[in-house]
Protein backbone atom coordinates (compact mmCIF):
# COMPACT_ATOMS: atom_id res chain seq x y z
CA UNK A 1 0.00 0.00 0.00
CA UNK A 2 1.22 3.44 -1.13
CA UNK A 3 1.53 6.38 1.74
CA UNK A 4 -2.19 8.12 0.72
CA UNK A 5 -4.33 7.19 -2.41
CA UNK A 6 -3.72 7.19 -5.74
CA UNK A 7 -5.39 10.44 -8.01
CA UNK A 8 -7.24 8.59 -11.18
CA UNK A 9 -7.89 10.88 -13.62
CA UNK A 10 -11.37 11.32 -12.99
CA UNK A 11 -11.05 13.11 -9.52
CA UNK A 12 -7.61 14.85 -10.77
CA UNK A 13 -7.58 18.66 -10.72
CA UNK A 14 -6.88 20.51 -13.99
CA UNK A 15 -3.46 20.99 -13.07
CA UNK A 16 -2.85 17.08 -12.42
CA UNK A 17 -5.07 16.30 -15.72
CA UNK A 18 -2.58 18.30 -18.22
CA UNK A 19 0.78 16.23 -16.38
CA UNK A 20 -1.52 13.28 -17.16
CA UNK A 21 -2.60 14.21 -20.47
CA UNK A 22 1.40 15.24 -21.67
CA UNK A 23 2.39 11.86 -19.57
CA UNK A 24 0.42 9.62 -22.06
CA UNK A 25 1.01 12.15 -25.52
CA UNK A 26 4.90 11.58 -24.66
CA UNK A 27 4.77 8.11 -24.11
CA UNK A 28 2.09 6.92 -26.33
CA UNK A 29 -0.08 5.04 -23.61
CA UNK A 30 -3.00 5.49 -22.89
CA UNK A 31 -2.89 5.07 -19.49
CA UNK A 32 -1.51 6.41 -16.16
CA UNK A 33 1.31 4.24 -13.99
CA UNK A 34 1.13 4.13 -10.29
CA UNK A 35 4.44 6.15 -9.48
CA UNK A 36 2.10 8.96 -11.11
CA UNK A 37 -0.74 8.56 -9.53
CA UNK A 38 0.66 8.38 -6.11
CA UNK A 39 3.23 11.35 -6.43
CA UNK A 40 -0.26 13.39 -7.48
CA UNK A 41 -1.37 14.00 -4.05
CA UNK A 42 1.85 16.76 -4.47
CA UNK A 43 0.96 17.99 -7.57
CA UNK A 44 4.06 20.49 -7.57
CA UNK A 45 5.82 17.24 -7.15
CA UNK A 46 4.35 15.58 -9.81
CA UNK A 47 4.60 18.77 -12.53
CA UNK A 48 8.75 19.62 -11.83
CA UNK A 49 9.52 15.53 -11.73
CA UNK A 50 7.57 14.88 -14.91
CA UNK A 51 9.28 17.75 -16.37
CA UNK A 52 12.48 17.02 -15.25
CA UNK A 53 12.52 13.41 -16.66
CA UNK A 54 10.63 14.31 -19.96
CA UNK A 55 13.67 17.01 -20.44
CA UNK A 56 16.59 14.42 -19.15
CA UNK A 57 15.27 11.22 -20.49
CA UNK A 58 14.85 12.92 -24.33
CA UNK A 59 17.30 12.08 -27.14
CA UNK A 60 20.06 13.87 -26.89
CA UNK A 61 24.04 13.15 -27.02
CA UNK A 62 22.80 9.82 -25.43
CA UNK A 63 20.16 7.55 -27.26
CA UNK A 64 16.96 6.80 -25.17
CA UNK A 65 17.75 3.34 -24.44
CA UNK A 66 20.57 3.57 -23.21
CA UNK A 67 19.74 6.31 -20.97
CA UNK A 68 17.04 3.79 -19.98
CA UNK A 69 19.55 1.27 -19.35
CA UNK A 70 21.52 3.87 -17.04
CA UNK A 71 18.09 4.89 -15.39
CA UNK A 72 17.83 0.65 -14.43
CA UNK A 73 21.74 0.32 -13.44
CA UNK A 74 21.13 2.95 -10.48
CA UNK A 75 17.97 1.29 -9.77
CA UNK A 76 19.20 -1.77 -9.00
CA UNK A 77 22.18 -0.19 -6.84
CA UNK A 78 19.28 1.59 -5.27
CA UNK A 79 17.25 -1.34 -4.41
CA UNK A 80 13.94 0.14 -6.18
CA UNK A 81 12.33 -2.52 -7.80
CA UNK A 82 9.31 -0.60 -8.84
CA UNK A 83 12.09 1.57 -10.67
CA UNK A 84 13.83 -1.27 -12.29
CA UNK A 85 10.45 -2.72 -13.48
CA UNK A 86 9.11 0.91 -14.89
CA UNK A 87 12.32 1.53 -16.67
CA UNK A 88 12.76 -2.18 -17.90
CA UNK A 89 9.78 -1.63 -19.19
CA UNK A 90 10.58 1.82 -20.95
CA UNK A 91 14.09 0.06 -22.19
CA UNK A 92 11.68 -2.52 -23.49
CA UNK A 93 9.44 -0.71 -25.60
CA UNK A 94 12.81 1.83 -26.77
CA UNK A 95 14.36 -1.78 -28.18
CA UNK A 96 16.04 -3.61 -25.47
CA UNK A 97 16.63 -6.98 -26.38
CA UNK A 98 17.23 -10.21 -24.09
CA UNK A 99 20.96 -10.74 -24.92
CA UNK A 100 21.04 -6.17 -23.99
CA UNK A 101 19.13 -7.39 -21.00
CA UNK A 102 21.47 -10.10 -20.12
CA UNK A 103 24.66 -7.91 -20.61
CA UNK A 104 23.12 -5.01 -18.83
CA UNK A 105 22.50 -7.12 -15.90
CA UNK A 106 26.12 -8.73 -15.76
CA UNK A 107 27.78 -5.26 -16.18
CA UNK A 108 25.57 -4.19 -12.95
CA UNK A 109 27.09 -6.77 -11.26
CA UNK A 110 30.54 -6.07 -12.55
CA UNK A 111 30.20 -2.86 -11.13
CA UNK A 112 28.57 -3.66 -8.07
CA UNK A 113 31.59 -6.32 -7.50
CA UNK A 114 34.42 -4.16 -8.06
CA UNK A 115 33.05 -1.21 -6.42
CA UNK A 116 33.04 -3.42 -3.19
CA UNK A 117 36.73 -4.47 -3.91
CA UNK A 118 37.73 -0.80 -3.64
CA UNK A 119 35.85 0.24 -0.74
CA UNK A 120 37.43 -3.05 1.09
CA UNK A 121 40.77 -2.42 0.03
CA UNK A 122 40.32 1.78 0.51
CA UNK A 123 41.83 2.16 -2.90
CA UNK A 124 43.15 5.70 -3.61
CA UNK A 125 42.18 7.21 -6.92
CA UNK A 126 45.93 7.53 -9.29
CA UNK A 127 46.18 11.22 -10.18
CA UNK A 128 46.66 9.67 -13.93
CA UNK A 129 42.80 8.51 -13.73
CA UNK A 130 41.68 11.42 -12.52
CA UNK A 131 43.11 13.54 -15.30
CA UNK A 132 41.59 10.96 -18.19
CA UNK A 133 38.39 11.30 -16.30
CA UNK A 134 38.65 15.36 -16.77
CA UNK A 135 39.48 14.89 -20.36
CA UNK A 136 43.46 15.21 -20.40
CA UNK A 137 44.99 12.80 -23.18
CA UNK B 1 46.02 4.57 2.28
CA UNK B 2 44.84 1.26 0.48
CA UNK B 3 45.00 -1.61 3.08
CA UNK B 4 48.40 -3.16 2.45
CA UNK B 5 50.30 -2.72 -0.38
CA UNK B 6 50.72 -1.67 -3.98
CA UNK B 7 52.35 -4.91 -5.99
CA UNK B 8 54.37 -3.20 -8.61
CA UNK B 9 55.15 -5.06 -11.64
CA UNK B 10 59.38 -5.08 -10.92
CA UNK B 11 57.70 -6.74 -7.72
CA UNK B 12 55.13 -9.23 -9.35
CA UNK B 13 55.01 -12.49 -9.34
CA UNK B 14 54.51 -14.41 -13.00
CA UNK B 15 51.23 -15.11 -12.15
CA UNK B 16 50.32 -11.42 -11.56
CA UNK B 17 52.38 -10.16 -14.54
CA UNK B 18 50.89 -12.25 -16.83
CA UNK B 19 47.58 -10.39 -15.94
CA UNK B 20 49.02 -6.78 -15.93
CA UNK B 21 50.39 -7.71 -19.28
CA UNK B 22 46.90 -8.82 -20.11
CA UNK B 23 45.62 -5.48 -19.00
CA UNK B 24 47.97 -2.90 -20.83
CA UNK B 25 47.30 -5.04 -23.85
CA UNK B 26 43.92 -5.20 -23.56
CA UNK B 27 43.55 -1.75 -23.30
CA UNK B 28 46.22 -0.60 -25.11
CA UNK B 29 48.06 0.93 -21.95
CA UNK B 30 51.73 0.90 -20.36
CA UNK B 31 50.65 1.61 -17.14
CA UNK B 32 48.16 -0.61 -14.48
CA UNK B 33 45.78 1.59 -12.49
CA UNK B 34 46.17 1.08 -8.68
CA UNK B 35 43.06 -0.61 -8.58
CA UNK B 36 44.90 -3.71 -10.27
CA UNK B 37 48.06 -3.14 -8.07
CA UNK B 38 46.29 -3.29 -4.62
CA UNK B 39 43.94 -6.61 -5.48
CA UNK B 40 47.14 -8.14 -6.91
CA UNK B 41 47.96 -8.90 -3.51
CA UNK B 42 45.45 -11.73 -3.28
CA UNK B 43 46.60 -13.26 -7.40
CA UNK B 44 43.64 -15.42 -7.66
CA UNK B 45 40.91 -12.64 -7.26
CA UNK B 46 43.10 -9.94 -9.40
CA UNK B 47 42.78 -12.80 -12.13
CA UNK B 48 39.27 -14.03 -11.43
CA UNK B 49 38.53 -10.13 -11.51
CA UNK B 50 40.02 -9.00 -14.57
CA UNK B 51 38.63 -12.13 -16.61
CA UNK B 52 35.60 -11.07 -15.42
CA UNK B 53 35.93 -7.82 -16.47
CA UNK B 54 37.18 -8.39 -19.84
CA UNK B 55 34.72 -10.72 -20.75
CA UNK B 56 31.42 -8.36 -19.26
CA UNK B 57 32.51 -5.29 -20.52
CA UNK B 58 34.12 -6.44 -23.86
CA UNK B 59 32.47 -6.09 -26.87
CA UNK B 60 28.78 -7.82 -27.01
CA UNK B 61 25.44 -6.27 -28.01
CA UNK B 62 25.39 -3.43 -26.55
CA UNK B 63 28.04 -0.21 -27.32
CA UNK B 64 31.02 -0.59 -25.38
CA UNK B 65 30.82 3.22 -24.54
CA UNK B 66 26.95 2.83 -23.15
CA UNK B 67 28.52 -0.04 -21.07
CA UNK B 68 31.00 2.12 -18.87
CA UNK B 69 27.98 4.78 -18.86
CA UNK B 70 26.23 1.85 -16.93
CA UNK B 71 29.15 1.14 -15.01
CA UNK B 72 29.97 4.85 -14.01
CA UNK B 73 26.09 4.85 -12.97
CA UNK B 74 25.89 1.95 -10.49
CA UNK B 75 29.67 3.50 -9.02
CA UNK B 76 28.01 6.53 -8.11
CA UNK B 77 24.68 5.04 -6.90
CA UNK B 78 26.88 2.92 -4.54
CA UNK B 79 29.31 6.14 -3.43
CA UNK B 80 32.72 4.71 -5.09
CA UNK B 81 34.36 7.89 -6.29
CA UNK B 82 37.44 5.71 -7.72
CA UNK B 83 35.39 3.69 -9.99
CA UNK B 84 33.31 6.52 -11.02
CA UNK B 85 36.18 8.25 -12.20
CA UNK B 86 38.17 5.23 -13.32
CA UNK B 87 35.11 4.23 -15.90
CA UNK B 88 34.37 8.10 -16.46
CA UNK B 89 38.07 8.02 -17.86
CA UNK B 90 37.55 4.81 -19.78
CA UNK B 91 34.26 6.03 -21.46
CA UNK B 92 36.22 8.73 -22.69
CA UNK B 93 38.82 6.37 -24.03
CA UNK B 94 36.31 4.09 -25.65
CA UNK B 95 34.53 8.10 -27.34
CA UNK B 96 32.26 9.34 -24.68
CA UNK B 97 31.81 13.39 -25.17
CA UNK B 98 31.63 15.58 -22.59
CA UNK B 99 28.11 16.11 -23.67
CA UNK B 100 27.45 12.70 -23.13
CA UNK B 101 28.86 12.74 -19.85
CA UNK B 102 26.93 15.31 -18.79
CA UNK B 103 23.55 13.62 -20.06
CA UNK B 104 24.84 9.94 -18.49
CA UNK B 105 25.05 11.81 -15.01
CA UNK B 106 21.87 14.03 -15.27
CA UNK B 107 20.14 10.82 -15.76
CA UNK B 108 21.81 9.15 -12.99
CA UNK B 109 20.21 12.45 -11.10
CA UNK B 110 16.78 11.87 -11.83
CA UNK B 111 17.28 8.00 -11.13
CA UNK B 112 18.17 8.67 -7.87
CA UNK B 113 15.49 11.12 -7.36
CA UNK B 114 12.79 8.91 -8.40
CA UNK B 115 13.93 6.11 -7.01
CA UNK B 116 13.76 8.24 -3.30
CA UNK B 117 10.47 9.24 -4.44
CA UNK B 118 9.07 5.65 -5.13
CA UNK B 119 10.77 4.47 -1.86
CA UNK B 120 9.47 7.34 0.51
CA UNK B 121 5.96 7.09 -0.80
CA UNK B 122 5.49 3.42 -1.40
CA UNK B 123 4.51 2.89 -4.73
CA UNK B 124 3.53 -0.97 -5.14
CA UNK B 125 4.34 -2.10 -8.74
CA UNK B 126 2.05 -1.75 -11.15
CA UNK B 127 0.90 -5.38 -12.70
CA UNK B 128 1.21 -3.71 -16.30
CA UNK B 129 4.53 -2.61 -15.80
CA UNK B 130 5.59 -5.62 -14.34
CA UNK B 131 4.54 -7.73 -17.86
CA UNK B 132 5.66 -5.17 -19.90
CA UNK B 133 9.11 -5.05 -17.84
CA UNK B 134 9.18 -9.22 -18.46
CA UNK B 135 8.20 -8.75 -22.10
CA UNK B 136 11.14 -10.59 -24.71
CA UNK B 137 11.95 -8.42 -27.82
CA UNK B 138 9.75 -10.93 -29.65
CA UNK B 139 6.77 -9.98 -27.90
Amino acid sequence: MPIGRFIEYEDASPEVRAVYDDIMKTRGVDWINNFWKTLAQDPATLKRTWESIKQVMAPGALDPLTKEMIYVAVSVTNGCEYCINSHLAGARAKGLTDAMLAELMAVIGMASETNALVTGWQVELDERLRRAAQGAK
Amino acid sequence: MPIGRKIEYEDACAEVRAVYDDIMETRKLRWIADFWKVIAQDPATLRRTWESMKQVMGPGVIDPVAKELIFVAVSIANGCEYCSTAHTATARAKGATPEMLAEAFAVIGIAAETNALVTAWQVELDERLRRAAQATSAG
